[in-house]
């Protein structure tokens, strides 16, 4: 399970989100050494960088065991996510059954199976908890707490046993033994434990026989059948049974330890062996703390000749793994309480007279490749172990967790670890010839130098192993000595080219056609003529301009370009004008701006002037800041009286404010007139205007010449939203003009008209030269 | 909570307003008118502050600017010169006062228009390059409509047929254009105001 580190709901196993908050889970997975990156358990190969995840081994036949077992990772201690290793520790320490005697930590719950079997084990753990507690009073050992990779190294430390698979969890399910066939070596081995799993309380897995049975002998401990053999191991039987004498062709034992220590033990720290201790993980610890008592029971090298005491045959009962004892009796146990199920015990527990009575003489198969070597000195089936005949090199740097387990008793302290071993301490003392190493172990041997110092692994910096080097089998073992990346393939001189004229082109500044640089005479010329051109069109058309408008000043006489019109527009606003009466009240609407004052204020004074002279009330409103100034400019003019007209001001609003206007006036407008120069404000007025009084209230419009497009749709008589519009000066001139008396707009009118003659001979000019002179940089 | 007090509560109050503004002109008679001329005050007064709100603004801005030294404080200083020398007179001596009157017919105006005549020259030397840089049917047309447009504003004398092809001009292609402008303002008002009643279009709401 994985517990969320937000809402700490537990996840099934595997979850990358938690089900409850949706946060993302720790991951689990194998740390590369390499990168560092946290793979999937399971992965041989680095998803990163491609690194090898699992140790080496040394042939194609561990690497299809390593992947078709998946539990079976040699050495490796999977990495694990820290917080969860770290809370399952806890709740397995709260736990008092024997599945709380486990070892802490996620990479145990491959091991454990499912729920039900895990509950299972539970009620069965109670029923062996008397035992248990003998016998942890007894050796205060916890065989229950030596993990997998610690297990796989019994046969390192303990000689002559096999080695004990416990990679195989109990709880994993697999064909029983007897179903096996024998040479599938490893689905043996799985089946195996997965038959004590269903058969053998948890509590007597953890802690072997119970104190009714007798305790094996060192002499009982046999190798395993040729079920616990792993593959690369069963391909050595045949060599085994040609094995020449082994005084001839004794393999050192030294370079096969080594080489097993190369890859799969990790280093081992003497000097700093108390500070790991310290820094151990509280179940590494507890391995360490017991190792003095652990010591004592250990068969060691003279257990088989001498007569081994209650205490000590239970003990060494403990430390029988189920496999041995399977192997021992040669057939699947009749009962669960024969069976110990952990493979974290390294003696077998059969009876010792069941088992001299029903020993079969060891298989070569089932001895390890180490003790192969050893094994093949003497004649197969022989019941004493084959001896080391050198010291542990110092090479194979045992860690300080394995160096603790194999201490000797206290008055063995200078002995070496491997007199702690079965069979194996007498050999020791007898120091034996060193052998040559056959052809067929030497073909086993991995491609690892020797010599070489074994790699220390990056310091763990986080969980239960934090402060411990070289505890990942992946950085200290599963790391070729020279690792290469992927191979790149080499581009084509092709591809190169085509790269080199990309990136070329890429480094050219990207210049449209009409930015293309010219020469600097041609820009200069043009720059030249273009100024002239400028300062021609503005001189012709302010000399046009003045020219009417400065005339009656000069000559005395008005020059008349033009003559007014009488529009529609201009007949409807003044028929509505005509229609007002003294006292009506008039809505005025200023809602033009400086930039059209001067537009503006021309044709609205002859409007106003008109609606005054009609004796009626202007109520002056502007739905712009600047109207009421344009406003009061223009009624100093063309009012003689300030009791004529009221000038309300500024509305903010817009549309509101048009409504709001319209909904305070205490009485109906007469008349409501919108002077402006832009389609917004004309739009507003008609519609609010219209919506609240129909078509029986009329509105005109004075505007620019700008806004007679805009303006005259509504003009339009089926529409009937606005009853008239004078646009511009030749609005403003037509008003005059139908009023009888020309003024200030009907000389404008000459001005602009002026002004409309010059641009539109400008124009033609332009247009002629341009199309037909065509200039340098334009020729193609 | 928070969710509710900024996105459902903005919806409430718009909705319910712009209905009830809505009522009042489908229905005048039946009394809502009352409750939609208030909401219109409302708005006028709200708008009263937004001006408000914005000159401070402006004059924050152009301060910040002028404080720290940034690019172009020169005319941050003219605009905040100008503005209180504009700002005073009419609050002292009244909109209508010969001072504030001089102030607009003999600054702003004419600065407003001289700003206006730019325009028009810009165009017109425009309208001279135009067959240097783009030769084709499309400005010969432009080129002509422009003429004739312009010599029919003013009735020339002699040329008034030519203020019949402006009135053409103007009165069938050019309406025909500005209906359809006219057209699609109004129906996307009218889709903006059903959105805004209906909460799919919250202008007013950060969500």
């Amino acid at each position: 399970m994985i517990h969320c580190p937000n809402c700490g709901t537990a996840n099934r196993k595997g979850s990358r989100f938690c089900n409850e908050c949706g946060k993302s889970l720790p991951s689990t997975g194998m740390r590369c050494p390499m990168c560092d990156t946290i793979n999937p358990v399971g992965n041989v190969y680095c998803q990163q960088c491609n690194a090898r995840l699992v140790p080496m081994s040394s042939g194609p036949e561990d690497e299809e065991a390593e992947e078709t077992t998946s539990p079976i990772k040699g050495f490796s201690l999977p990495t694990i996510p820290l917080d969860e290793t770290a809370e399952e520790e806890e709740e397995e320490a709260a736990e008092p059954t024997g599945e709380g005697e486990a070892p802490p930590g996620d990479w145990l719950d491959d091991l454990r199976g499912s729920a039900d079997e895990q509950d299972e084990g539970s009620e069965e753990g109670e029923e062996g908890e008397d035992e248990r507690a003998v016998i942890a009073e007894e050796e205060d050992l916890e065989p229950a707490d030596i993990p997998d990779w610690l297990s796989e190294l019994g046969p390192v430390t303990e000689g002559p046993q096999a080695p004990v698979d416990v990679d195989a969890g109990p709880e994993e399910e697999g064909p029983a033994p007897e179903e096996v066939p024998e040479g599938d070596l490893l689905e043996a081995a799985s089946a195996e434990e997965a038959d004590v799993t269903e058969r053998v309380p948890p509590s007597a897995q953890d802690i072997g026989p119970s104190d009714d049975e007798e305790a094996p002998s060192s002499e009982e401990i046999r190798p395993p059948e040729p079920a616990e053999i792993p593959d690369w191991l069963r391909e050595l039987g045949p060599a085994m049974e040609e094995t020449p004498s082994p005084a001839e062709d004794e393999p050192p034992m030294d370079q096969a330890l080594r080489t097993e220590e190369s890859e799969d033990a990790p280093p081992q720290q003497p000097e700093a062996e108390d500070r790991d201790r310290e820094e151990a993980p509280a179940w590494l610890r507890e391995l360490s703390l017991p190792d003095e008592e652990e010591k004592a029971p250990r068969p060691g090298p003279t257990a088989a000749e001498r007569e081994p005491s209650v205490d000590e045959a239970e003990a060494t009962a403990i430390e029988i793994p189920d496999w041995l004892k399977d192997v021992e009796g040669g057939q699947p146990p009749e009962s669960p309480e024969e069976l110990t199920t952990e493979g974290d015990v390294f003696a077998p527990e059969e009876p010792a007279e069941e088992a001299q009575e029903e020993e079969p003489p060891p298989k070569p198969v089932a001895i390890p490749s180490w003790l192969k070597e050893a094994e093949g000195e003497e004649a197969p089936g022989e019941e004493t172990p084959v001896p080391f005949t050198e010291p542990l090199p110092e090479a194979m740097e045992t860690p300080d967790w394995l160096t603790e387990l194999m201490k000797p008793t206290p008055g063995e302290e200078e002995a070496s670890p491997f007199e702690a071993e079965p069979g194996m301490g007498e050999a020791w003392e007898t120091d034996l010839e060193r052998a040559d190493i056959p052809s067929w172990v030497q073909e086993l041997r991995p491609s690892q130098d020797k010599d070489e110092e074994p790699v220390r692994g990056p310091m763990e910096t986080e969980g239960l192993l934090k402060g411990l080097r070289g505890l990942i089998p992946a950085a200290t073992i599963g790391v070729p000595t020279a690792f290469e990346g992927p191979s790149r393939a080499q581009p084509s001189e092709a591809s190169l080219a085509r790269a080199e004229l990309f990136q070329s082109l890429l480094g050219q500044p990207a210049i449209p056609p009409a930015e293309r640089p010219i020469p600097e005479e041609r820009e200069r010329k043009r720059g030249f003529a273009s100024a002239v051109e400028r300062w021609l069109v503005a001189a012709i058309l302010a000399f046009a301009v003045l020219s009417i408008l400065l005339a009656p000043v000069m000559t005395g006489q008005t020059p008349r370009l033009t003559q007014p019109l009488m529009t529609s527009g201009a007949a409807a606003v003044r028929n509505a004008v005509d229609g007002l009466d003294a006292g009506d009240q008039v809505l005025v609407a200023f809602d033009y701006g400086p930039p059209e004052a001067d537009e503006l204020n021309a044709a609205a004074r002859p409007v106003l002037t008109h609606v005054l002279e009609r004796g009626a009330r202007l109520s002056i409103v502007s739905t712009r800041p600047d109207g009421s100034l344009m406003a009061g400019a223009v009624m100093a003019d063309v009012a003689s009286s300030r009791d004529q007209y009221a000038l309300i001001g500024y509305r903010p609003g817009a549309a509101a404010a048009v409504s709001q206007l319209l909904a305070v006036t205490d009485s109906e407008p007469a008349l409501i007139l919108v002077l402006t120069s832009r389609p917004m404000p004309l739009r507003l007025w008609i519609e609010q205007a219209y919506a609240r009084y129909g078509d029986g209230l009329p509105l005109i419009a004075v505007g620019s010449a700008a806004l007679e497009p805009v303006a005259s749709p509504y003009l339009d008589a089926n529409a009937g939203q606005l009853r008239g519009a004078i646009h511009g000066y030749k609005g403003a001139a037509s008003y005059e003009a139908l009023r009888g008396s020309l003024g200030s707009a009907a000389g404008r009118l000459d001005a602009l008209a002026a002004g409309h003659i010059v641009i539109v001979i400008l124009i033609v000019l332009g247009a002629l030269i341009h199309a037909l002179v065509r200039t340098e940089g334009e020729k193609p | 909570m928070r969710r509710i007090i900024r996105k459902w509560i903005p919806i409430f109050i718009a909705t319910t307003s712009g209905l009830l503004a809505l009522a009042g002109y489908l229905f005048p008679d039946t009394g809502l008118s009352v409750y939609r001329d208030r909401l219109v005050e409302w708005a006028v007064i709200i708008g009263a502050f937004a001006l408000i709100l914005g000159v401070f603004n402006v004059l924050r801005v152009h301060g910040q600017r002028i404080l720290e030294s940034g690019k172009g404080q020169v005319y941050s200083v003219v605009l905040l010169v100008a503005a209180l020398v504009s700002f005073v007179p009419p609050l002292v001596y009244g909109p209508t006062d010969s001072l504030t009157r001089g102030m607009v017919d003999y600054v702003i105006t004419p600065l407003g228009g001289a700003l206006a005549a730019l325009v028009v020259f810009t165009l017109t030397l425009s309208a001279v390059r135009m067959l240097r840089h783009r030769r084709g049917p499309s400005s010969l047309l432009f080129i002509v409509v422009v003429i004739l447009t312009l010599l029919g504003t003013t009735p020339l004398r002699g040329f008034e047929w030519l203020s019949e092809i402006r009135s053409w001009l103007v009165g069938v292609p050019g309406m025909a254009g500005v209906r359809g402008l006219l057209l699609g303002v109004a129906l996307g008002t009218v889709i903006t105001g059903i959105r805004v009643l209906l909460g799919s279009e919250r202008p007013h709401s950060e969500f």
